[in-house]
């Protein structure tokens, strides 16, 4: 790797399902670049190409290059990642197709759960059995094992993961099995259960084999082919992948342990937010991402991200540390419509990217949110949308016509009451994670990023003193010192919850005792009580780091000359019937310590804020919208 | 002016989130895992009259039956009695509509003055001096069941009532925990109070109860709506309890007819009188709750509940009969009441077998075991609910391994958990395969899960619906029954359905779980499909031929064309 020189780049690219986004941040003149461009889905480390070159980033100069990605999560949602089969404990080829056995909808007797990754006839079982302490209770069946390895080689199976019952203590049988499909079934690429994880719950831990092992194939395939085109652009600096639990890992690390990737784009955004809550002082911070289809929720206590080890993507338990984030259907494109009762619904159907909503002309004539936020006036048909898409009325309006006959009512109550009720879905998920983490919304600022973003945080989060502020996406990382970080879960003797704390690399008497205290007032901050039951260690935990220098975020300019002008002005409609003028401003204009007085539109390039009357925002030393709802 | 519809809209997400937020925080204090990990629970925001206007998912029968605990508990100490801050206990069975140990809490919610609406939450709680730990299986009236609380403050204008706290206390054999699970329940119906008002302080009182008078009359439209499409007539079923608990022997009969009009369900449980002997009994508040899980899942199974949804439905019993049981009848094993719902669907399915599904393995199937460890002699229990089949429908395939339809949220144990906590082997865990009933779409299949004891230990079955298999639609084929095996595959094995068992170390029990119902012939199962079960192993090559009229290779597992031509003709 070459001396950080003056004139490196960082680059950080995000590959999602529409647009591949880069930000580039030059170290010779402290600037910060923001570019798109379209997703190329056959090959998406093109459109990665593509982004450098429109953002005139030279490969070849960047010191560090951080990427993180959703797209692989769409060969999860439609099953189409690599021919996978499960390996299991005799007896047990089933956990993994059973799960929990559990379903969220509560009144259909006709419920099936969703496609299974893989089919039944795919896993396979060797006689072995562990007990919990790790001790042998049935020696690994060598013979049959090969057996199964050679089936599986005749099946053409691309990826393999191992999951065997109490691996998690004692892994000897589950890197038997390896050695073995290593020379019998070479083909095939293995993921095993105990190196992802070390915890007990066997549904889940093969579940994070399963998923690992699904997307094996397809990340390193992309990964590879991403390094290959970067050597050729003569790139030299460091590859880094952003990971599901926060930070990055290196390519090579990746490669071994896709299943981090899972959760990699919305990680990012969290990742940037809880840097932005160091730099402005605001400790504490809900996140929203709203896209197209769905909203994350997020939250950020004392600048770090909050770290859980239970997560799930689309009802797939993984069980590696994974941000806490909560997904909810409500999104730019959620549907309206009537229900039989006469009442207007938003979702969770939704436009999606194609058609998306009418107003975007790409056929869609069902209304959706955003039809009913540009019929409000908070869009305008006079700015591009992520710097192509011309939003149009007309169809917006005519879409929500039905509509708005059915419950006699005009277009534009419709289209406000729209906005109304997907607020109070937001505000909802948004409340949940906070109570459910023990936390009181009124302690946090909110943070907005995604593009419906401002809409919602100006319109209700009044109780919440919100602050709709621009996020920052995720910076490089360096790799020039370690940290490790302990982790020891507790629990009451007997339950199931435990708490994770932090702990000194040597536990003496001393240790214990503060670890006796701080878990008391964890569990009574997580759970609402403490007990006097004995504790017991469910797990421990360790985190190796690799601390980056992270650059100076520029700090947008004073103003000198001349006031701020709107660019034009826009009518918004109001609960009232009436609609009113409100200034639209661009946020590139901004300047330090500008004051936006509401009633204002903030147009940018991925977003829009809306500032009703009675509401104003300050702009912050880096550019951030400091909003203060006083009306609503 | 009262609120437009988008108003109400709004307020009802707002009442929504309150009780989600109900939820996730007794989840977050509760301290038994019967709530947090199984989430056997129910929680509501109700009217002032204590029509529910919101809930979260828990266990499906309990919102209904708390609208039933509201207007009972108000009935008996007076509308003008209650008080900002206070919150109600109540666990007699025949007005709180469960066993004594689904204690239900509840606390006025005032706003100005003025009692605005309510909010509920029941949860299992570990210890009432019940005459058994863990659960009752053979009571014979209620004072065998535990300790009553007939409506009583547990809180009085913000304060705890230390007065019933320590009667808890002096009468359980978990105090600690049983004190804990009653707090997390006031807490929260507090959160529900608080979260209700700030709702009234935005939108005015007066907005808001006209809100929740049109969130049920909305709810009522979507099940009028949904009744209008549904075939016309009467229908009656028949389904048995497998005893009383206490005469082993005798099953119990359990008749329903049912007719649907243009405006009105009617289910008749009048046929259904004699009471039971043991704790089979329900009390009419819960025979009530498990029919409107039928009836929802009918009629609006994907809108939220609301009482307004049950407006049509009328549910008629007899009191001092199984399905109305009056004191002291005994009531503790809630059982009969998870036939209910699926008795419903039998006689609907003779009017309308393309509308509902044929019969589910029946039951929540569940095994409760205890002991104590071999090395510290401290005592151990575990209680593991197993997955059931499906019934088949008309537009296919019942789910294979899935939670009883009474107990959607409920969750299966892990294994690495369970042999972690308790003395326990489990030799297999998997589909129980030909268990679901045949048909032209397949009834689901139950599960199998072996225990080997590593030390001496009991197992209280709790596993009804052994003897009578779940019944199918049309040509299709009864699902296998639940059954339970003692000392499976040696010379003393022994079938058994609810019951108290001993075991020594190295003795072993099998619980194998009911599959649903086929629906439609057999012989016009499409190739393909039967072909799949058979390599899937959900049918064996044995039963693609005795019941699908398919011919396959036993050892290729290849479809024999002219075999099959032969036995479909």
């Amino acid at each position: 790797m070459s001396e950080s020189a003056a004139g490196a780049l960082r680059l950080a690219v995000d590959v999602g399902g529409t647009f591949t986004d880069i930000i580039v941040h030059d170290a010779s003149d402290g600037s910060l670049r923001f570019e798109k461009v379209p997703t190329t889905p056959a090959q998406p480390s093109v459109g990665v190409l593509n982004a450098f070159a429109q953002a005139k980033a030279t490969a070849g100069r960047a010191e560090y290059f951080a990427h993180g990605t959703t797209l692989r999560l769409n060969a999860l949602l439609a099953r189409a990642g690599a021919r996978t089969a499960v390996v299991t404990t005799q007896g047990f080829r089933d956990v993994y197709l059973l799960g929990r056995t559990d379903r969220v909808v509560a009144y259909d007797f006709r419920y099936r759960k969703p496609a299974s990754l893989i089919p039944r006839s795919r896993t396979f079982e060797i006689p072995e059995r562990l007990n919990f302490k790790g001790e042998v209770l049935c020696a690994f069946d060598r013979e049959a094992a090969q057996a199964v390895a050679r089936t599986i080689d005749g099946l053409g199976i691309e990826s393999v993961a191992v999951c065997f019952l109490h691996s998690y203590v004692n892994p000897v049988h589950e890197v038997a099995m390896a050695e073995i499909l290593a020379v019998t079934a070479p083909r095939a690429q293995v993921t095993l259960s105990h190196s992802l994880t070390r915890e007990y719950r066997e549904y889940e831990r093969t579940s994070t084999a399963v998923l690992d092992a699904y997307i094996r194939p397809l990340m390193r395939g992309y990964i590879g082919e991403l390094e290959d085109r970067l050597a050729q652009e003569r790139f030299q600096g460091r590859f880094f992948m952003i990971r599901s639990g926060g930070g990055a890992m290196t390519a090579d690390r990746a490669r071994d342990a896709p299943v981090n990737l899972i959760l990699s784009g919305p990680a990012g955004g969290v990742l940037g937010a809880a840097s932005f809550a160091k730099a402005t002082n605001e400790p504490n911070l809900i996140t929203i991402d709203m896209g197209g289809t769905s909203l994350d929720a997020s939250l950020i206590v004392g600048g770090e991200p909050v770290v859980q080890h239970e997560a799930s993507f689309h009802g797939l338990p993984m069980m590696v540390a994974s941000l806490y984030i909560n997904t909810i259907g409500a999104g730019g494109g959620s549907l309206v419509w009537i229900d039989e009762g006469g009442h207007l619904q938003v979702g969770p159907g939704s436009a999606g990217a194609v058609p998306g909503p009418a107003a975007y002309g790409k056929g869609g004539s069902s209304a959706t949110v955003t039809d009913a936020a540009l019929v409000c006036g908070y869009l305008g048909t006079e700015t591009a949308l992520a710097g192509t898409l011309m939003l149009d009325d007309e169809l917006a309006r005519s879409a929500l016509a039905p509509s708005a006959q059915a419950l006699g009512m005009s277009v534009d109550h419709v289209a406000y009451g729209v906005v109304r009720i997907a607020i109070a879905k937001i505000v909802g998920a948004v409340r949940a994670i906070t109570v459910e983490m023990g936390y009181r919304p009124a302690d946090f600022a909110l943070l907005a990023f995604g593009g419906a973003r401002g809409l919602v945080a100006a319109g209700e989060f009044s109780t919440m003193e919100g602050e709709a502020i621009e996020a920052l996406e995720a910076d490089s990382f360096p790799s020039s010192r370690r940290r490790f970080h302990r982790l020891i879960d507790l629990r009451y003797q007997g339950q199931e919850h435990s708490v994770s704390i932090p702990v000194e690399a040597r536990v003496d008497a001393e240790e214990l005792e503060r670890l006796g205290v701080a878990f008391h007032a964890a569990h009574a901050l997580r759970y609402g009580h403490a007990l006097s039951d004995p504790i017991e260690v469910v797990t421990v935990r360790t985190r190796a780091v690799g601390l980056v220098e992270r650059p100076e975020l520029p700090a947008v300019t004073v103003r000198s000359i001349a006031q701020l002008v709107p660019t034009t002005r826009r009518s918004v409609y109001q609960e009232d019937g009436s609609r009113t003028e409100y200034a639209v401003y661009h946020r590139d204009s901004f300047c330090f310590e500008d004051r936006i007085v509401g009633p204002a539109v903030v147009n940018e390039h991925t977003s829009t804020t809306i500032l009703h009357e009675g509401d104003f925002a300050v702009v912050g030393r880096l550019g951030e919208l400091r909003v203060d709802v006083f009306g609503g | 002016m009262s609120p437009d519809t988008i108003t109400v809209e709004v307020i009802r997400h707002g009442l929504i989130a309150s009780a989600d937020e109900m939820a996730r925080n007794l989840c977050r204090t509760a301290y038994n895992t019967i709530v947090y990990e199984i989430h056997d629970y129910g929680v509501g925001i109700h009217d002032a009259d204590g029509n529910v206007v919101a809930d979260t998912p828990g266990v499906a029968s309990f919102t209904g039956a708390n609208d039933f605990g509201i207007k009972r508990a108000v009935e008996f100490l007076g509308r003008d009695t209650l008080r900002d801050g206070d919150a109600v206990l109540l666990n007699y069975p025949y007005w709180s509509c469960a066993h004594t140990l689904d204690a239900l809490v509840f606390a006025p919610i005032f706003f100005d003055r003025e009692l605005i609406a309510f909010a509920s939450c029941r949860v299992h709680l570990l210890d009432l001096n019940q005459k058994d730990p863990g659960y009752v299986l053979d009571s014979t009236d209620m004072s065998q069941e535990g300790i009553v609380f007939p409506a009583v403050r547990i809180c009085i204008g913000g304060e705890p009532n230390q007065d019933i706290f320590n009667i808890i206390r002096f009468n359980s054999r978990m105090p600690e925990r049983t004190i804990g699970d009653v707090q997390a329940q006031i807490a929260a119906c507090q959160t529900g109070e608080r979260r209700v008002q700030e709702i009234a302080r935005k939108y005015g009182a007066q907005p808001l109860r006209q809100a929740m008078k049109e969130i049920n009359d909305h709810g009522e439209r979507l099940a009028l709506a949904a009744l209008a499409r549904l075939p016309k007539g009467t229908w009656s079923a028949l389904d048995f309890v497998d005893s009383d608990g206490i005469d082993v022997d005798r099953m119990i009969p359990l008749k329903v007819t049912v007719t649907i009009t243009d405006a009105k369900m009617i289910v008749d449980w009048t046929d259904t009188r004699e009471p039971a002997d043991g704790p089979v009994n329900v009390p009419r508040g819960l025979t009530v709750a498990d029919t409107m899980l039928a009836f929802k899942a009918l009629t609006t199974p994907d809108s939220p509940v609301t009482a307004g949804n049950f407006r049509p439905l009328e549910v008629l019993t007899t009191p001092g009969s199984l399905l109305e049981a009056v004191p002291p009848m005994p009531t503790f094993t809630l059982w009969t009441g998870l036939l209910i719902p699926e008795v419903i669907t039998k006689a609907l399915a003779q009017g309308m077998p393309d509308l509902v599904p044929a019969c589910s393995g029946g039951d929540v199937c569940d095994i409760m075991t205890l002991g104590a460890q071999p090395d510290s002699g401290l005592r151990w229990l575990e209680a593991i609910n197993d997955a059931v089949g499906f019934g088949a429908h008309s537009e296919g395939d019942g789910e294979d391994g899935i939670m009883h339809v009474t107990e959607p949220g409920c969750r299966n144990s892990p294994i690495e958990v369970l042999e972690t906590k308790a003395p326990i082997l489990i030799d297999d865990y998997g589909y129980r395969a030909d268990s679901g009933g045949p048909g032209r779409f397949r009834g689901g299949v139950g599960v199998v899960r072996t225990y080997q004891f590593l030390a001496p230990s009991t197992a209280i079955v709790i596993n009804y619906k052994t003897k009578t298999r779940p019944w199918s639609i049309g040509r299709g084929l009864p699902g296998e029954s639940n059954t339970v095996v003692l000392h499976p595959d040696t010379d003393h094995q022994q079938h058994v359905g609810a019951s108290y068992n001993h075991f020594l170390a190295g003795e072993r029990i099998r619980n194998l779980t009911g599959g649903g119902g086929g629906w439609g012939d057999p012989l016009h199962r499409d190739l393909k499909l039967v072909m799949a079960d058979v390599s899937a192993g959900f049918v064996s090559v044995q039963n693609a031929e005795a019941d699908y009229g398919v011919a396959v290779d036993p050892v290729t597992l290849e479809l024999d064309e002219r075999g099959t031509r032969s036995l479909r003709r």
